[in-house]
């Protein structure tokens, strides 16, 4: 069924093709074998972005692969390692809190039974993160959320959007990426993803 | 012929001499350094992929998959066990100005030990969630039969237990630890050394 919210189309005419030459053959496998073995030398895992997929890997390992329905601004061509400085999500996300006493001045103050739980279904299907070098990723799906969650998606996509613009003034080999994926993948995703994390792109 | 091909090499040679071609744009001189530059980028590629594969982890390991809620006993590729648990349920437990949040630890650890039988000492906040007083007397602290037949500690007091609610498996129900099923978690005591690497994503 198609989906009537608002897609990430209306970003993709604003993408300006990434700068940068395109490194010959030998010298790509090299640079992405550089970025793998700095990244498994750490205990976290890491993931790279591919215009088909999301690949996480652990040690140099790929443990994970989350399909991409679509994809925009990747350029594998030219990988480039960056970590995740900050995330952002289009819904604030639902937190679990158990509390015995109340506190009326505390505004999470959401008392739950012990049985409730966090899980992959509760997390955003669309959201974005912020690169160390600058760069964004935006994650979107085309899950079904009504007007009020249509409105929240697209004033993420704006920000993002904007944030990206005005940095790209001043660094123009800024990227931004764009990925489709369904919405359980984006869960998924957004699941894995943790500040610090290394990501190829 | 042979006359001119010997008039052009002589001519060659003088604009060699006079500094008017540098040496290294000859065109076999330049055919010599691409390969030569093929050869090293060739030699740095194997190097890469040798340090890689010394990254990777040897003999068996645990991959637990926190969103999935799957646990992996690899070898290699080949997969030993494909086992349904249960792990974090990213709740937050607010008592006596304290908080705690029930998730995972993700990343790298080792099988620290091995316990039959286990015997959960359960800490403040098992009493705080359930709304009672943490109890004075260090044996009231102690319960039977709840963590299973065997445990398998990775550190902090994370273990890999089994459960007494098996309908549970697959969600993520748990204070933290890793929760499998008996049989999974027989085959797993079993087949595991201590120091087995564990990873968690």
């Amino acid at each position: 069924m198609r989906s009537h919210q608002p897609g990430p189309g209306l970003l993709f005419f604003l993408l300006v093709p990434a700068c940068g030459t395109p490194l010959p053959r030998a010298d790509l496998e090299v640079r992405r074998l550089e970025h793998h073995v700095e990244l498994a030398r750490k205990p976290k895992a890491y993931f790279q972005l591919t215009p088909a997929a999301v690949v996480v890997y652990m040690k140099g390992l790929e443990v994970k692969r989350l399909p991409v329905e679509r994809s925009k601004g990747l350029n594998p061509n030219l990988p480039t390692l960056a970590y995740i400085k900050s995330r952002m999500s289009a819904f604030p996300l639902r937190q679990v809190v158990v509390r015995h006493e109340y506190v009326p001045e505390d505004p999470s103050a959401t008392v739950a039974s012990p049985e409730e739980i966090v899980s992959v279904d509760d997390m955003p299907d669309t959201f974005a993160f912020e690169l160390d070098d600058g760069s964004f990723v935006l994650v979107t799906s085309g899950a079904s959320v009504g007007f009020a969650g249509g409105v929240r998606k697209m004033m993420l996509r704006s920000r993002v959007l904007l944030s990206y613009l005005w940095r790209r003034l001043q660094r123009p080999s800024l990227r931004l990426i764009l990925l489709r994926m369904d919405p359980q993948s984006s869960r998924h995703f957004y699941w894995l993803v943790q500040e610090g994390m290394g990501v190829i792109y | 012929m042979k006359r001119r091909g010997f008039l052009s090499l002589v001519a060659t040679a003088l604009l060699v001499l006079l500094g008017a071609v540098p040496f290294d744009l000859l065109p076999a001189r330049a055919g010599a350094r691409e390969q030569a530059a093929s050869t090293a980028l060739k030699k740095k590629q194997a190097l890469l992929q040798r340090q890689l594969q010394a990254l990777r982890p040897k003999g068996c390991y645990i991959l637990i998959d926190t969103a999935a809620n799957r646990l992996y006993l690899r070898k290699g590729e080949q997969v030993l066990l494909d086992a349904v648990c249960s792990t974090g349920s990213g709740r937050r437990l607010v008592a006596e100005n304290k908080s705690w949040t029930f998730e995972t630890p993700r990343g790298e650890f080792r099988i620290l030990n091995k316990i039959g039988n286990p015997v959960w000492r359960k800490p403040d906040w098992a009493f705080l969630e359930e709304g009672k007083s943490v109890p004075d007397r260090e044996s009231e602290r102690f319960e039977e039969g709840v963590l299973g037949e065997y445990a398998l500690g990775f550190g902090n007091g994370y273990f890999i237990h089994g459960t007494l609610y098996n309908r549970l498996l697959g969600k993520n129900v748990t204070h933290g630890c890793v929760r499998l099923g008996s049989k999974d978690l027989l085959y797993l005591t079993r087949s595991v050394p201590l120091g087995t690497k564990l990873y968690i994503y």
